[in-house]
């Protein structure tokens, strides 16, 4: 968790305050939900939090007018509280889904909040 | 003809003009104009004339170019007299004209491409006569000319010198050599002598050469440096040629090596003293100085068949060193100078033996110990302040000679070497040390104490550790003063550390942390140059003997066992008959303890984890040399100290595994520290191979049970510590073996837990770390003789990785860890285990195979444009385990797991992983290891068909590493499918490969290097089925014949010369003819197909 945020750490480095000092962490993270940039420098005696974070693959069902999306999990189980992503996603989501194909999308969901990150083609439909 | 230089310089105009003012269009055309003109057949007239008429450089320019390749693509069909014609003319151009630099050379390069093809012919008249003429013109002719001439014969030496990096006119790598021979057996040293004796001219006039006499000067003195680096011939093939220019050229120059003929020129004293008497005259001007200095470090490396006879070696060393002695007495080096004289002194102890070294004046020694003491001054204020790396270069250089020196065992004797290393030992550690002792930060620029204040990035011990060699090196030809230096100052910086830690218990006195950290720095120079004195810093897992200067010093002491142990052990603090190296050895442990103490009284926050990690890297090394050995050359003290079974020794590895894991409980959060602690104790782990009573095993087994009821410690460093767990249990023996183990059984209980819990609960990267521990297991397993108990053990673990893909398949981290734990554990153990836990291994591998396929088919057949290597990551690593099983296939049957891994990763080496460099090179190096285990060849055919598509795939890649590797797959392959005839369905598949690979490599679409291994495929797959290559050849030549038959004769020729004499057995001289005769088909066929 950066800044109250669940990022992906994506750069970590350690610096010492002088050849002989203590470490200091220095954290780089992508907010996993909306992709901004967090920073933060810490000692490297103090803990940080980590978000639990949950990624399920949901099939495409149905995307509704007003831009919900109709997914089925693993067991069957239907939910259409999804919203489609915004940005090129959202957009190659939309025309993948009206030309057909089979869609998967990975939902990632993390400290209450939840969204789809990923779109890949359903293959297991062909077997 | 005059309309046609308007066009030129028009279309120049055009492609020189903003791009706002033309059209792309226009453009398009300016460029198409220059591609006709470069394709123009016959231009020389043509040439001839922009160069007198036009003003356009970029149209004088394009016609010099052109005059070239037109020049060496039509050399076969023009007449001698119309070659020689053009030759004076463009002489006469140069001399006439005196056109700008960019046109001079292209044109002198020109005349030079000319010298050399014509002198095939007239066997290097025409070379000589120019040669003459060129001598005339540079002692007598007007400045201007004279430069002229000089620069043609750099261009001219240019076109001999080169080989492997010719430029391609149209010859063949043996025509090359040939020339090149011949040149330097006629020209080379005609040219050496002649320069010569004009330099000697300029010294003789006394006057320092300026303008437009120096720029004269200078290129004399490039043309006699080049002369002394010239390489000459040697008679090897093209590959090891390639090999060797490519060693010397990133080593710098190489040594004069000069065979018979030049004894009459070189060993002339005179002419040493000439040489020196020219730096002398030029080298106040840097540009000058830089080659006449190059020229004398390259007479300091004379070998070779010129100085073999009696001892001429000899006399040659002693005029060098005389005259080079008194050049030293006679200036006041500047900073480049020095480091010309640093390579001088290395060469010299380099080229010439011991015995003649130690012979040369006192001022020999002398003069090196000074200037060695000036570099270490000068490259110790450079570390901080500037990028520039002059001083740094010289100390090393100087360094490198006096590593010779302390090493040779027939040069100087110990006391001639012992007050110089004396010297140059007290400068280093005065410049290390702060005041008073030092002289770290006093001086304005000193760099030191900014060093401190920032952070640093490499690590300390690796940056020093070239230089603190051979300064421990030198401190161990003195080790009296030496040992006894480093001890005094030792006991006193480690009792003010004490006293200080007490002052800082309790309160933040910023004052006292100030003082703290210049002792810290202190300690910390005096601890790595006492390490690298008593001991050899060596890779881990080596065991190393104590230096011999340290022990004899060690015996020759003669000091009392008992009052050395008492000392050591802190049961008594009279120094009085105590061993010299046990003294210095007790004062370190006891820093350790001091350490340990303040680490334990709650003081880690103010102690510098920099020093920690000295501490345990000094403490490692010493334990690697000194605890436990068994030797019979140790002496009575040290033996009895340290020997095997040891009191000492078991007191020393507890007390050191104790401090290690005091530094590992306290001071978890800083890594530099806790790494090296966990290397600590890895190195006890392995050095206790001898002796398993459980005492020594406590402390290592308290930390074990630390480590499995919660560490908290970072994963790298938990990773380390489990490593150093497995070394243990394989060394251990008993109860502690099995107490040992229960690390692992402690680890998998947890991998149990985390996979039971449900996903949320336990965050995902322990899962990663817990996996990354078992890595650091199976890279911690070592002998043979324990790797089936340690294996067994880990199966249980290994077992869950497929459930663990099933359920994480989403989350990478995991996946690549699981992988790579799969692939570890093939390398470093499978090929020793046992069948019945191989089979395990292999199901499990299965599994794994399965499972992932179930997730990730289709992976790479869509690869985004913005695709990052990271995203394939894991494709990789089951590469790496594909191939890690295939190498154990003589141990145990991994044909089907092979298979199948193969079956998953075949579809996926497709065109679009060409696009992703290290992918594409793992999948590549997999088949070409699976070929070499001879894996490939018992696939089902449908199987062996991808293979053979996939290996069409990589013989188009750009990479020449991919598509040698494709080769060689072949050739192997090849080789392999030769016994089962040509029509065996495996011979066809991979036969269909032929075609393709000899049109890629006659269109020269196939990357330079990756040549030789395609002839090698070619002759390979022609041996299967010997019709193969006459058959392709006559499609060829059909082909040709109808779109152009000009060409015709020519190709069938070429495919006469390839198959000149070869048999197709796949016997050796075949195979080497037939790359023989495949360079001349290639150089034939190239000449005429590819210029067009």
């Amino acid at each position: 968790m950066l800044k109250g945020r669940p990022c992906k750490i994506v750069e970590m480095s350690t610096s010492k305050t002088g050849k002989h000092g203590h470490a200091k962490v220095h954290l780089v993270g992508i907010d996993i939900f909306n992709g901004k940039k967090y920073e933060d420098i810490c000692p490297s005696t103090h803990n940080m939090d980590v978000p639990h974070v949950k990624r399920e693959d949901y099939q495409l069902t149905d995307i509704s007018d007003d831009g919900y999306l109709t997914l089925m999990a693993d067991n069957g189980d239907l939910r259409e509280d999804l919203k489609i992503p915004d940005g090129d996603l959202g957009t190659q989501l939309r025309s993948d889904f009206d030309s057909g194909k089979e869609l998967l999308c990975t939902v990632l969901k993390s400290c209450g909040e939840e969204c789809v990150i990923a779109v890949k083609a359903n293959t297991a439909l062909d077997k | 003809m005059d309309n046609s230089i308007q066009t030129l310089e028009a279309a120049a105009q055009m492609l020189m003009a903003p791009p706002n003012l033309v059209t792309s269009e226009q453009r398009h055309h300016a460029e198409r104009v220059f591609m006709e003109l470069r394709s123009t057949k016959n231009p020389y007239q043509l040439c001839r004339e922009v160069l007198e008429k036009s003003s356009s450089d970029y149209v004088l320019f394009e016609a010099a170019g052109l005059l070239k390749t037109a020049l060496i693509r039509e050399w076969n069909l023009l007449n001698e007299n119309d070659i020689s014609s053009l030759r004076e003319y463009l002489l006469n151009y140069l001399m006439r004209k005196e056109p700008p630099l960019f046109l001079r050379e292209k044109l002198l390069q020109t005349i030079a491409v000319i010298i050399k093809r014509g002198s095939i012919n007239d066997t290097g008249r025409d070379r000589k006569a120019l040669l003459t003429e060129l001598e005339k013109i540079i002692l007598s002719s007007p400045i201007g000319q004279q430069k002229l001439a000089c620069a043609l014969i750099q261009a001219i030496m240019q076109e001999y010198a080169i080989t492997v990096k010719s430029s391609d006119v149209g010859l063949t790598w043996e025509v090359h050599i040939w020339l090149k021979k011949t040149f330097e057996a006629t020209d080379l040293k005609r040219i050496f002598r002649f320069t010569v004796g004009v330099l000697e001219q300029i010294v003789r006039s006394g006057v320092r050469p300026e303008g437009d006499n120096a720029i004269l000067t200078k290129q004399l003195l490039t043309i006699v440096e080049t002369i002394l680096c010239w390489s000459h011939v040697t008679l090897l093939s093209k590959r090891l040629t390639r090999t060797l220019e490519t060693i010397y050229e990133s080593d710098g120059p190489r040594a004069l090596r000069l065979n018979h003929n030049w004894r009459d020129t070189i060993m002339k004293p005179e002419l040493i003293a000439l040489f020196f008497e020219i730096h002398l005259h030029v080298r106040s001007n840097t540009d000058l100085a830089n080659p006449s200095l190059t020229c004398l470090v390259q007479l300091a490396s004379l070998t070779g068949v010129v100085v073999s006879m009696g001892n001429l070696k000899q006399q040659y060393f002693e005029n060098y060193v005389n005259h080079f002695m008194r050049m030293l007495s006679m200036i006041q080096p500047f900073d480049r100078e020095m480091l010309g004289i640093a390579d001088i002194y290395q060469r010299l102890v380099q080229f010439f033996t011991p015995p003649m070294i130690a012979a040369s004046p006192p001022a020999f020694l002398q003069n090196l110990t000074t200037y060695t003491c000036h570099c270490i001054r000068g490259s110790i204020i450079e570390e901080g302040i500037n990028d520039d790396t002059v001083w740094r270069e010289s100390f090393n250089k100087f360094l490198n000679t006096w590593c010779s020196l302390v090493h040779d065992s027939d040069g100087f004797t110990n006391d001639q070497l012992m007050t110089p290393c004396i010297e140059v030992f007290n400068t280093y550690l005065q410049c290390r040390l702060a005041p008073p002792d030092g002289t770290r930060g006093a001086e304005v620029n000193d760099g030191c104490n900014d060093d401190i204040k920032d952070d640093v990035q490499e690590d300390e011990r690796q940056l020093h550790s070239n230089v603190l060699m051979t300064i421990g090196a030198m401190a161990r030809k003195a080790p009296a003063h030496c040992c006894h230096v480093l001890y005094s100052l030792l006991t006193e910086r480690s009792k003010r550390l004490e006293s200080l830690l007490q002052l800082c218990m309790g309160k933040q006195d910023t004052s006292v942390g100030e003082q703290l950290i210049l002792l810290f720095e202190d300690l910390h120079w005096i601890l790595m140059i006492t390490g690298h004195t008593i001991a050899v810093d060596v890779l881990e897992g080596e065991t190393v003997m104590i230096p011999q200067e340290i022990l004899q010093y060690s015996v020759s002491e003669n000091a009392d066992v008992g009052a050395s142990l008492r000392y050591l052990v802190g049961e008594s603090t009279n120094t009085e008959n105590v061993d010299p190296i046990i003294k210095l050895i007790a004062e370190i442990l006891r820093t350790g303890e001091y350490e340990r103490a303040a680490l334990e009284a709650g003081l880690g926050y103010a102690f510098s984890p920099e020093l920690s990690a000295t501490l345990s890297w000094l403490l490692k090394i010493w334990a690697n040399s000194y605890v436990m050995q068994q030797s019979s050359e140790y002496g009575a003290v040290l033996e009895s100290a340290f020997g095997v079974g040891s009191q000492g020794s078991v007191w020393s590895i507890r007390r050191l595994t104790r401090r290690a894991s005091a530094v590992l409980r306290h001071m978890s959060s800083q890594p530099i520290a806790a790494t090296h602690a966990t290397l600590l104790l890895a190195t006890l782990a392995h050095n206790r191979r001898k002796e398993g009573t459980l005492d020594i095993w406590e402390e290592f087994l308290s930390l074990v049970a630390w480590e499995a009821a919660g560490s908290k410690l970072p994963g790298s460093v938990r990773k380390e510590l489990h490593r150093a767990f497995a070394i243990a249990a394989t060394y251990a023996e008993g109860e502690a073996r099995s107490r040992l183990l229960t690390s692992t059984v402690a680890l998998t209980e947890k991998l149990q837990n985390i996979l039971t819990m449900a996903s949320d609960t336990e965050p995902i990267y322990i899962l990663a770390d817990t996996l990354e521990c078992f890595i650091g297991i199976t890279e911690g397993v070592h002998e043979v003789g324990t790797v089936d108990e340690q294996f067994v053990m880990l199966i249980a673990a290994l077992d869950k990785i497929p459930g663990i893909l099933f359920k994480y398949h989403n989350y990478p981290n995991v996946v690549l860890s699981a992988l790579n734990l799969l692939t570890k554990s093939a390398k470093r153990m499978l090929h020793s285990v046992q069948q019945q836990n191989a089979i395990k291994f292999l199901e499990v591998c299965n599994t794994t195979f399965e499972v992932y396929m179930r997730w990730n088919s289709g992976k790479i057949s869509s690869i985004p444009q913005c695709a990052e290597e990271e995203a394939y990551e894991d494709v990789c690593a089951l590469m790496d385990l594909i191939c890690a099983i295939a190498s154990c296939g003589t141990e145990h049957p991994v044909g089907d797991t092979c298979a199948r891994g193969l079956r998953l990763l075949l579809p996926m080496i497709t065109q679009s992983l060409l696009a992703l460099p290290t992918l594409a090179h793992s999948a590549y190096r997999m088949l070409k290891n699976l070929d070499h285990h001879e894996l490939l060849t018992v696939l089902p055919v449908e199987l062996f068909n991808m293979v053979v598509t996939a290996l069409r795939v990589g013989l188009t890649a750009v990479s020449c590493d991919v598509s040698t590797l494709c080769c060689d797959t072949i050739v192997g392959i090849a080789n392999k499918v030769r016994t089962l005839g040509s029509d065996n369905p495996y011979a066809m598949s991979l036969l269909s490969l032929a075609e393709l690979l000899l049109m890629l490599i006659i269109k020269m679409e196939i990357p330079p290097d990756t040549i030789p291994s395609a002839g090698a495929a070619i002759y390979a797959l022609t041996c299967v089925k010997p019709a193969l290559l006459e058959g392709l050849a006559r499609q060829l030549i059909e082909a040709y014949t109808v779109n152009d038959p000009g060409n015709v004769p020519r190709l069938e020729e070429a495919f006469g010369i390839l198959t000149d004499g070869v048999l197709f057995d796949g016997m050796r001289t075949h195979k080497i003819r037939f790359q023989d005769n495949f360079d001349k088909f290639l150089a034939n066929v190239h000449g005429f197909l590819i210029v067009k």
